[in-house]
């Protein structure tokens, strides 16, 4: 019996960090786009569903192989996220933050429809990365793609510290989120670095669907839901921290499959929400913030 | 002024010329025709339903026509569409039963709308058909009636077919949207009577992994799982499930027989997927002494030349509504609106009526559905087709 109770609480730890690493990379794009604009991005869920569909289409349809279809849409949901950028946010005269809010929610509702058109109603799985029966772990078994998706919550981030710590753009970057009119003062095109985050904030959103597309499915609108939690996550690790959406991300993961697993199911998205308030409530800089500003 | 008087003359000719043109056939041949009223979701979301529902309606119509109406009054469909809303479906009804005066109506096909439409069939005292299998057509002086077999039965096909292979202990795992909570608390209840021992889990219809549930399933050493679902997170719980190395049978919802199921567990099926149904879906395994297989096969020819797909079971189930709503305006000889509150007290009266569906209608005052458990069959997915399950 105890050893059932063992893999029980690996099952749960292990399902709380495979959706805690999808909350995490969306939080991951979120901050990036949020960090060098101030744009609240709610169409970041629409990222990761472009993602999975993307690659989907590229692997199933065009017969690519995975590694290619991979690559590739990351770089095509990149691209989507600047001509989010150029048509979308930028034609702003007088961009207040009320009216980016409104407009990234008709962009998302605008990139589902349009996903409705392309995909239709029927939802779309992916096979797992590599042909694999699924793993035991002291009693509890799981999907192959799990390490997949920690394992690209782990690069992401550790390539994201060494950009913005030790490269010169990745300097410049921060240097823009800082303060973007002292940055262009210094001599920062601050225009090239909008459309560099916003390519690297649809990037690391499409790998985030694409990630979970082999565990779960995706439909249109699959992203929004997604979008929100990572939307929590990052307000709960702290607006704008990097290690802040990892934790944040993690963390309400686990958070959700403890509560459906030692309470009740009926809890999973309520346990989620709870979280986010009690932190607005306690420490409304996040986690990870000190509160400064 | 001449001119003027001319004109209108010739167009008063023309029009006595073209009337006879336009007008149906009825007018014609001297009786009156009958309406059924058709307030179906043929757009909006519950469009994919609505759709081949419609088709088998005016299938059935034309042939009813064809071999001279009913008792010489031909049949008139008054076609509404709801647009799959509630608000819709309920002024419909109004406006077919108030303006057109049907006799009947084939209302509609799911539970939101069929429940708004309800009320007006009710006020109106006007027999109505749902095509939904959820929606609760049973209650005193209901003029309701609703196709398919109701979930109790379906849940009784399930045991029945438990209790052939030795099943006792049984997780489930049920969706929280209303049908979920439907197979919810249908299954647990007639668990008792069939003495399944059963674990229970929940899930969100959104939700992208239930490998906790499942964990938590595994305690009572299950010998068949229950997934209370319709359609999409059916491809979630089987990944998990296959996943987490389960062997045991898989079982889901009548909701899910359709093309789009059988697509969505392509490369995700478990080994022993099960779900129960219709004989229809299966008609072509029957044996040819099953006695209603020459009346599918019938159908089934017939949808597939006039329109060249293959009929569902929704669009059964609105052949069957039809044809059961036919039979009782023959029985009751309804000449025309005035009759109309004759109709459902005659569907009550009609026994052993064969289902293009699979088995027989035997309506009473207290089953306005008219199909049993002995009317449902336990199916299997093997290789992307439904089939007779062993």
């Amino acid at each position: 019996m105890e050893n059932y109770q063992l893999s029980l609480a690996v099952q749960f730890i292990f399902a709380g960090l495979t959706s805690g690493s999808i909350y995490a990379l969306v939080a991951l794009g979120f901050n990036m786009i949020y960090n060098v604009t101030r744009v609240v991005n709610l169409a970041q869920g629409e990222f990761l569903m472009l993602g999975a569909m993307t690659m989907i289409s590229l692997h199933a349809g065009l017969k690519l192989p995975m590694p290619v279809a991979l690559v590739l849409s990351t770089i095509i949901v990149g691209c989507i996220g600047v001509v989010f950028d150029r048509f979308i946010i930028r034609p702003l005269k007088k961009p207040t933050l009320l009216l980016l809010i409104l407009l990234t929610l008709g962009a998302s509702t605008f990139l589902k429809g349009v996903a409705l058109l392309i995909w239709g109603k029927s939802p779309y799985s992916a096979p797992t990365f590599v042909e694999m029966k699924s793993i035991s772990f002291l009693g509890a078994s799981f999907s192959p793609q799990i390490l997949w998706v920690i394992g690209t919550v782990v690069v992401t981030s550790c390539s994201l510290w060494f950009f913005f710590e030790k490269t010169f753009i990745g300097k410049a970057m921060r240097a823009c989120a800082e303060n973007p009119r002292a940055a262009s003062l210094m001599g920062i095109d601050v225009k090239n670095f909008v459309t560099i985050s916003f390519f690297l904030g649809g990037a690391i959103g499409g790998l985030g669907g694409m990630m979970i597309a082999p565990i779960s499915f995706m439909v249109y609108d699959g992203g929004t839901m997604m979008g929100l939690k990572g939307f929590a996550a990052a307000v709960l690790g702290g607006v704008g921290s990097y290690p802040g959406a990892v934790i944040g991300g993690i963390v309400l993961g686990l958070l959700e499959n403890l509560a459906t697993g030692y309470i009740s199911s009926f809890f999973k998205d309520t346990i989620a929400f709870l979280a986010l308030l009690l932190i607005l409530f306690i420490k409304p800089s996040g986690l990870m913030k000190r509160t400064e500003d | 002024m001449k001119n003027n008087v001319i004109i209108l003359a010739g167009f008063w000719l023309l029009a006595f010329l073209i009337l006879p043109l336009s007008l149906p056939h009825s007018a014609v041949a001297g009786k009156p025709a009958l309406k059924i009223g058709v307030n179906l979701d043929t757009t909006g979301y519950a469009a994919w339903l609505g759709e081949p529902e419609l088709r088998a309606v005016q299938l059935y119509a034309e042939q009813v026509n064809a071999s001279g109406g009913i008792d010489g009054h031909p049949l008139e469909l008054v076609i509404y569409d709801n647009q799959s809303n509630p608000e819709k479906a309920s002024t419909n009804a109004k406006k077919m039963i108030q303006r057109d005066k049907v006799s009947a109506m084939i209302a509609t096909s799911i539970t939101a709308t069929s429940n708004a439409a309800k009320p007006v069939a009710q006020a109106e005292k006007t027999t109505m058909y749902s095509l939904s299998g959820s929606f609760e057509p049973n209650y005193p002086d209901s003029f309701s009636f609703a196709g398919f077999v109701h979930t109790t039965g379906m849940v009784e096909t399930i045991y029945d077919y438990f209790a052939k292979k030795g099943i006792k202990r049984v997780a489930l795992l049920c969706a929280n949207d209303s049908t979920g909570q439907t197979w919810f608390e249908v299954t647990t209840r007639e668990a008792k009577k069939y003495g399944i021992q059963i674990a229970s889990e929940r899930f969100n219809v959104n939700d992208m992994d239930v490998t906790p549930q499942l964990a938590r399933l595994k305690a009572i050493n299950p010998q068949a799982l229950i997934v209370g679902v319709s359609g999409k997170p059916n491809a979630v719980v089987a990944k998990n499930f296959n996943q987490m190395g389960f062997k045991i049978p898989y079982v889901t919802g009548h909701g899910n027989i359709s093309d789009s199921f059988l697509k969505l567990m392509e490369g995700n099926e478990p080994d022993n997927l099960l779900l129960p149904g219709a004989y229809f879906v299966v008609w072509q395994e029957l044996n040819n002494s099953y006695p209603q297989k020459k009346i599918m096969k019938e159908f089934s020819d017939a949808y597939q030349k006039k329109f060249s797909k293959m009929p569902d079971i929704y669009a059964v189930v609105a052949y069957d509504a039809i044809r059961v709503l036919v039979e009782a305006l023959k029985r009751a000889k309804v000449r025309g609106p005035e009759d109309s509150e004759k109709v459902h007290s005659e569907i009550e009266k009609i026994k052993n009526f064969p289902a293009v569906y699979g088995g027989t209608y035997s309506f009473s005052k207290d089953d306005h559905r008219g199909l049993q458990k002995a009317d449902a069959v336990m199916l299997q997915v093997k290789g992307g087709k439904f089939r007779l399950a062993r």
